[in-house]
């Protein structure tokens, strides 16, 4: 079944399933739309949905976390799917890629804030120690310290890797005002994740 | 494996988990907590917030992937809660967290300290050209386009124990702003509710004196 993935010209929601698509050979259509296009065509087409879009057979589904669970079960990584068959294994990575999640609520926040200085604030208390998503992040810290693997959930790579490595590491790019490109410099754990993925 | 989920003692996040399980049979332990038991096991499992799935030895946090896991070993007419065909599934994924888009801005509304102004808010969702009025539409257009009645599907999967068990607390009055009367306008979503409370196991479970009031709106 041919598949059509449509999203803006940015990682953003969509990098995680084209990150496992790709790991697993399977072809995708990697659409990227402009802000203006996607308003000016698909939005009004699928509201209240949104992007990244996922055009397979006849369908268009929405909800990247969604995508991304399906992306996993049809992209096999040296001989096993992203996502896990065993039940309590895709518990474990379900829950793995809810807690990276978790980090959003509080970034989504942050974009809110109409006063540049308030929110370079509020970003660089959130990265600090105390702040929401510095709690997150020692907690993920900690769960990729404890796996003997090194991968985020069981012996091989799966969906919760790619979500950890898709969804962390753009907060120390710089392109969010007022995050200090430092702000993972502390979880030595994390660094290590991403070394071996990359 | 053993299956104990803990949580407070109301429908909330846990009720789709249990719901789930109950229709395939599987045995559980239902723990409820206090406020106050809470308080004192937090630290043990923080970050992770209730409810919480213990099974066998382990430990798991995300209402979501609970009812997941649930609904893969919970079987109903022969069928997994969870399809095992990806298509499929993704469309009951996507359905579960259009859910969380659903709730988005009642679950912001807990923040705020000034009681009027949150009031109002929920109040302005939940009306026409709120976003979470524009959410219920959407389901009920799509179980009014249902020709099994179901919400993904040909049969009862964890999207239909969603909708159940999530929608129908907005209508139980626990949420100041948000009136009793804000699903009214929504024939498809109560035909789906009436059609899942009639599922013999489900009208059992929920049948008798309600645990606590909120509970009325199950049976």
């Amino acid at each position: 079944m041919s598949l059509r993935l449509v999203y803006f010209p940015v990682p953003g929601r969509a990098e995680p399933i084209r990150l496992a698509l790709t790991l697993g050979g399977v072809e995708f259509k990697d659409e990227r739309l402009s802000g203006e296009q996607w308003g000016k065509s698909l939005k009004g087409e699928v509201s209240p949905k949104q992007m990244p879009l996922l055009y397979v057979g006849d369908k268009v589904i929405g909800q990247s976390l969604a995508l991304l669970r399906y992306a996993g079960k049809v992209s096999k990584f040296e001989g096993k799917p992203l996502y896990p068959e065993c039940p309590e294994l895709a518990l474990e990575v379900d829950e793995f890629v809810d807690f990276v999640c978790e980090l959003f609520p509080s970034l989504g926040a942050s974009f809110k804030i109409t006063d540049q200085a308030e929110k370079e604030a509020f970003r660089a208390k959130l990265v600090s120690e105390g702040g929401d998503i510095h709690k997150w992040l020692s907690y993920l810290d900690t769960l990729i310290g404890k796996s003997k693997s090194g991968f985020a959930v069981g012996d091989y790579i799966t969906i919760a890797d790619i979500a950890l490595f898709c969804f962390v590491l753009p907060l120390k790019s710089g392109w969010l005002d007022g995050m200090p490109t430092t702000c993972l410099d502390g979880f030595k754990n994390l660094t290590a994740h991403k070394e071996k993925l990359s | 494996m053993s299956i104990k989920i803990v949580y407070f003692p109301m429908p909330g996040r846990a009720e789709p988990t249990r719901l789930a399980l109950t229709l395939g049979g599987v045995s559980f332990e239902d723990e409820h907590l206090t406020g106050e038991q809470w308080g004192k096991m937090k630290s043990e499992v923080s970050p992770k917030q209730l409810p919480l799935l213990h099974v066998g030895e382990r430990v798991f946090g995300q209402s979501y992937a609970q009812l997941r896991y649930a609904s893969k070993i919970s079987k109903f007419e022969g069928r997994p809660l969870y399809p095992t065909d990806p298509l499929l599934a993704l469309e009951v994924d996507e359905f579960a967290d259009m859910m969380t888009d659903l709730f988005a801005p009642i679950a912001a509304s807990f923040k705020m300290t000034d009681t009027a102004e949150r009031d109002a808010l929920r109040a302005k969702s939940v009306a026409e050209g709120g976003d979470v009025h524009k959410w219920l539409s959407f389901i009920d257009t799509q179980l009014g386009k249902s020709k099994s009645g179901f919400a993904v599907g040909d049969y009862l999967t964890m999207a239909d124990v969603i909708a159940f068990c999530f929608i129908q607390p907005l209508r139980a009055g626990l949420l100041d702003g948000v009136p009793t009367t804000c699903l009214d306008g929504f024939k498809n979503i109560q035909a789906h509710r009436d059609m899942i409370a009639n599922i013999p196991i489900v009208k059992a479970y929920y049948a008798g004196e309600p645990k606590t009031p909120v509970y009325k709106i199950y049976q």
